[in-house]
């Protein structure tokens, strides 16, 4: 049974990375949607599945991953998570399981990690990690 | 956060992979920068070089645990701040993980884009590329996708930067309709680059970036000049010397 079921993880794991590699439009483009304000306009998740084939959102959203997935079992969702700020606190699903999810290492971890580092100095107008923010020219 | 401490690497996967395991396709990581974005110039990193090797080694790190435990390289994002600083240098990252650019065209020239969505599709890798924009900002949309277009090999995603709103345009319906590319993008006398697909065809043109799309069936969007555009800077704290902040 163990063996069965690490061998569907394996398939679906494939799946899932071959998902956008469609021979429909093998060499065309793809579309793609960020969701990771605090609070995105979900209104539409229906049409916004079925036209977009990427969305990064907040992992807190399993609710709406599980959705947009219902409606087109190929899109592709990821999971936003910051690699250089942290976040004060944890965030619990929105299906109800009482689990919590985070869109950055808690910062009371980061900072036991990182020896020498300052607190992030500003609320970060980035809607996911604190201690980031604005937008930048690049 | 000091992204060259193994500590903070280690740590750092363990959290990515607590969210992956709530069932996403793969991990988007933000702030994976050529330049520090901190609000004096950190102990550890007194270049952006050595900022820069700090960020290889998370990379490296990072994403080689995280394969290790069942994520698709390839859908590993990483959205790289400052990458027109040094776009060669940049895309080296491509070894470890998929590439966005959250400015996608509006800044740096024709050559510096093109070689971010090149490189970035390399070794199975994807790009994805986000415009600033609202729906009332279709002309400069209409861009992105058209740059998009010329050099697509099939993993380019494009989208607009709005955080809370889906963005749709025209312009996107209509790329959807073209189907795959018949041959390479090419310029051609005037300066303009053209691509053919199945279905009709692209032209963009980058001195005043415009692009339009053309269907067989005669459908057609304007060629609309973009007018430049500028945003500010922000600088979040990594580590100081003492005295500073």
């Amino acid at each position: 049974m163990k063996r069965f079921v690490l061998s569907a993880l394996v398939v679906a794991q494939l799946v899932g990375a071959l998902a956008l590699e469609r021979p429909a439009a093998a060499a065309g483009i793809h579309h793609g949607r960020l969701a990771n304000s605090s609070r995105p306009n979900w209104s539409d998740l229906v049409e916004s599945a079925r036209r977009q084939d990427l969305f990064v959102v907040n992992p807190w959203w399993v609710r709406k991953k599980a959705k947009i997935k219902a409606t087109r079992p190929t899109d592709q969702v990821i999971a936003y998570f910051n690699a250089a700020g942290c976040k004060p606190d944890t965030t619990p699903l929105d299906d109800g399981s009482g689990r919590r999810g985070q869109s950055a290492m808690p910062c009371s971890e980061a900072n036991g990690t990182s020896a020498g580092s300052c607190t992030p100095a500003r609320p970060g107008s980035s809607p996911a990690a604190s201690g980031r923010g604005g937008t930048v020219r690049r | 956060m000091n992204v060259g401490n193994p500590r903070y690497q280690r740590a750092w996967t363990a959290d990515a992979l607590h969210n992956w395991r709530f069932g996403f396709d793969g991990i988007f990581m933000d702030d994976v920068n050529m330049k520090c974005n901190c609000r004096t110039t950190p102990v550890e990193y007194p270049t952006d070089a050595a900022y820069q090797r700090a960020v290889t080694r998370f990379l490296a790190n990072t994403s080689s645990r995280l394969v290790a435990n069942g994520v698709a390289r390839n859908r590993i994002f990483g959205n790289v701040g400052y990458w027109l600083s040094n776009v060669t240098k940049a895309c080296r990252w491509n070894r470890y993980i998929s590439m966005s650019e959250e400015h996608w065209t509006q800044f740096g020239s024709f050559a510096q884009q093109r070689h971010q969505i090149t490189c970035a599709q390399q070794n199975g890798r994807w790009f994805y590329g986000r415009t600033e924009g609202s729906a009332s900002h279709q002309r400069r949309l209409r861009y992105g996708q058209g740059m998009a277009l010329l050099f697509t090999r099939g993993r380019a995603v494009i989208g607009a930067q709005d955080p809370t709103n889906d963005v749709w345009i025209a312009a996107y319906s209509q790329a959807n309709r073209l189907g795959d590319p018949t041959g390479a993008a090419f310029r051609r006398a005037n300066g303009t680059w053209r691509r053919n697909f199945r279905h009709g065809y692209v032209v963009v043109k980058p001195a005043s970036k415009r692009a339009a799309i053309t269907l067989d069936a005669g459908t057609r969007s304007p060629l609309v000049a973009l007018p430049p555009t500028w945003t500010g800077c922000s600088s979040p704290v990594l580590s100081c010397r003492a005295g500073d902040a």
